[in-house]
């Protein structure tokens, strides 16, 4: 028997004809046929399937999409040396040990740090404190400038350092020192964002000042939430990032 | 050269409008995908939300030759999934959600399934009018060849060919999607 013709095979697939002995003979030896009547069947099959499917896509909540633009973004932004981040960088367990060259400084910086714990900052965790000066340079682990995205001002920009462990339990915190915001009804929110994943987590809010000391939480890791955002927010009981992202930078160590 | 074809063209050429005119297209059907297979809301927004940014930071390895754009995210989405499905703890927390959030339904596809569902619907939105009403007569309505052409008032021979061509074109591109997931070799030629 000569092959299954294409309109047969169309009225098999969809159930419409049975097969015919002489068909099923012919069918079982021949590998084409085989295939094809296999795969029309389970387009159709398919294809049935796809009945109501279009009522069950619901559009996806528009946080959605502006978590994947602020993520997105990240990308987009020049990272200038980059280097692979120090074991001391990502363990948080054993400061000290493992990071080349720091030597002589790691005590000074240990006590800078436990003098800035002592002031109160680390004790408020979760909350954003305002401070008179920048922190003192030595003991930055990592820093990020940040520059201003498109929503921004021209002027705006700012710098973000992640300061050491003070010793005290406390953790590493990030310092932020931002100018040229414009005061705004609502308030900044500072963001880490994971750039090969599109997660964030916030570290704080910025309020008053253009400097802020935000505990970092310890469950973060900065080799991979390594970006810094400033991101406009309203108050609108919107947990999500806005999408409306102020200033960004890249932490390097 | 379909509209898909440029739009993977320009996603992978780094055009910002291409992501987001992808997202518009196709988050949903992502977003469906996850749904369907971890029961969870917030765990499917969350793989929608990392398919998009992993694919638009792999835009690189898309190759438009080898399959849709549609099925190219529903791969690394289903992909997403199921390491999120083998996440211990995780599990848990799926099973938990389900049970607040969606019946359980033991009779529920795979993934697998649902990617090729949503690449042969979206096939199916694109062919032309009357041939994919023809289709969906046969395929939703249950019509056989005759009584499509008496609901339609089309000739028997273009109830035929439409019914034909319909079918081919949505086994060519779920053939073709279904290589890109590397789960089911393109169809063998047929001979003669």
């Amino acid at each position: 028997m000569p092959h299954v013709g294409s309109d047969r095979l169309v009225l098999l697939a969809l159930g419409e004809a049975v097969t015919e002995e002489a068909e099923r003979a012919h069918v079982e030896y021949c590998p084409a046929c085989q295939a094809d009547l296999t795969a029309l069947r389970e387009v159709a099959s398919l294809g049935r399937e796809t009945q109501g499917l279009s009522h069950q896509l619901s559009p996806p909540p528009l946080r959605l999409w502006r978590q994947i633009a602020a993520a997105v973004e990240a990308d987009a932004r020049p990272t200038v040396a980059v280097q692979p981040p120090t074991r001391w960088y990502a363990g948080r367990g054993g400061p000290a040990q493992a990071y080349p060259g720091w030597g002589g400084a790691w005590r000074r910086t240990t006590l800078v740090a436990a003098a800035a714990a002592a002031a109160g900052v680390v004790a408020t965790l979760g909350m954003v404190r305002a401070l008179d000066q920048p922190a003192p340079p030595a003991q930055v682990a990592a820093s990020a400038a940040l520059t201003a995205m498109s929503g921004a001002p021209g002027g705006a920009r700012g710098e973000a350092r992640v300061l050491g462990d003070a010793g005290g339990g406390g953790g590493e915190r990030l310092h932020l020192h931002l100018t040229g915001l414009p005061l705004r009804p609502g308030y900044y929110e500072v963001w880490l964002i994971n750039p090969d994943t599109g997660k964030m987590v916030s570290v704080g809010v910025v309020g008053e000042g253009t400097d802020a000391l935000l505990p970092l939480p310890a469950t973060v890791d900065l080799r991979e939430y390594r970006v810094v955002d400033v991101s406009a927010e309203e108050y609108d009981g919107e947990p999500a990032h806005s999408g409306r992202s102020m200033l960004r930078g890249t932490l390097t160590s | 050269m379909t509209p898909d074809d440029q739009l993977g063209e320009r996603f992978r050429g780094g055009e910002e409008a291409a992501l987001r005119e992808a997202y518009d297209r196709y988050a949903r059907m992502v977003l469906h995908l996850a749904r369907a297979s971890l029961g969870s809301v917030p765990d499917a927004e969350d793989v929608t939300q990392a398919t998009y940014v992993a694919a638009w930071l792999g835009r690189d390895t898309y190759d438009p030759d080898r399959g849709s754009l549609l099925a190219w995210l529903l791969g690394i989405a289903r992909r997403k999934v199921v390491d999120r499905l083998r996440e211990g703890g995780r599990q848990v927390r799926v099973a938990e959600a389900v049970r607040q959030i969606l019946p359980a339904d033991p009779a529920e596809p795979g993934p697998d399934r649902i990617v090729d569902r949503l690449v042969v619907a979206d096939e199916l939105g694109r062919l032309p009018g009357e041939q994919r009403r023809v289709i969906e007569l046969a395929f939703y309505d249950d019509l056989t060849h005759q009584q499509i052409a008496a609901v339609t008032q089309l000739p028997l021979g273009t109830v035929k060919s439409h019914l034909r061509r319909g079918l081919a074109r949505l086994r060519q591109r779920w053939e073709v999607d279904g290589a890109t997931r590397g789960v089911r070799p393109a169809g063998a030629p047929r001979a003669g």
